[in-house]
């Protein structure tokens, strides 16, 4: 997969998101833009309401081994590749930023060839939609491996 | 809400191109099969419930100050 560098050139450019983030169906278009620079978070901004808006991770920065499984038909409205599918986990944070959690359950995923996006269940069992991202919060971490799925969901 | 009765095999088509087939009953299990445009967002109630509670909480109300919290992974920028 991509390595996930959004260039500077790209940061603005707007999204069509073919899939909605489940919830917000009525915004199909997202901007992504740097949070703060060097910082592996980003903005993921609702064209059409700019009060909507997502903290957002390359997935693959935090979890190399994460592996993504799309139906056919979601791979064909996205024009899905590997080499150009970037996925991106809704970061949340609660009033304690320690505690913040990236959901790999249902990534948005993202073709900037054809700038084209969504968000997506992985079909791949296992993925939580609440996986702890900051690095205390690893008392679990016997259970984690590095593409942040859990063994003992596996079926 | 409307309800309508259908017999195994039996279709119920809504908009023109959303066609629901009662594909078998188990019991009291139901397969239902669904053909709908490539577009159209198809989930069980109970999995979309789950992300859309999980988004509504991601969504961003106030500017967070990240830039305390120690992350997992090795990437350093």
């Amino acid at each position: 997969m991509a390595n996930g560098v959004v260039e500077t050139t790209e940061k603005s450019r707007e999204i069509n998101f073919v899939k909605p983030v489940l919830g917000f169906e009525e915004s199909r278009i997202y901007s992504f833009q740097e949070y703060k620079p060097g910082s592996p978070f980003m903005w993921m901004i609702s064209a059409g309401d700019e009060r909507l808006r997502f903290i957002v991770i390359n997935v693959f920065d935090f979890f190399p081994g994460y592996d993504l499984k799309l139906s056919n038909d979601d791979r064909e409205l996205l024009g899905f590749d590997e080499k150009s599918a970037l996925v991106f986990g809704l970061v949340s944070i609660p009033e304690n930023p320690e505690e913040m959690t990236v959901n790999l359950a249902a990534p948005v995923v993202v073709n900037y060839k054809k700038m084209a996006g969504g968000q997506f269940v992985n079909l791949i069992d296992g993925y939580s939609l609440k996986e702890p991202l900051v690095k205390r919060g690893e008392a679990n971490a016997d259970s984690v491996k590095e593409n942040g799925r859990k063994d003992n969901n596996k079926r | 809400m409307l309800i309508l009765s259908r017999k195994t095999g039996e279709k119920i088509i809504i908009n023109g191109d959303i066609e629901i087939t009662i594909a078998e009953l188990r019991g009291s299990e139901v397969r239902i099969g669904i053909s709908a445009p490539k577009n159209v967002s198809i989930y069980r109630e109970e999995v979309y419930r789950k992300v859309q509670q999980e988004n509504v909480k991601a969504m961003v109300e106030k500017t967070p100050d990240l830039t305390k919290v120690e992350l997992k992974g090795k990437k350093k920028k």
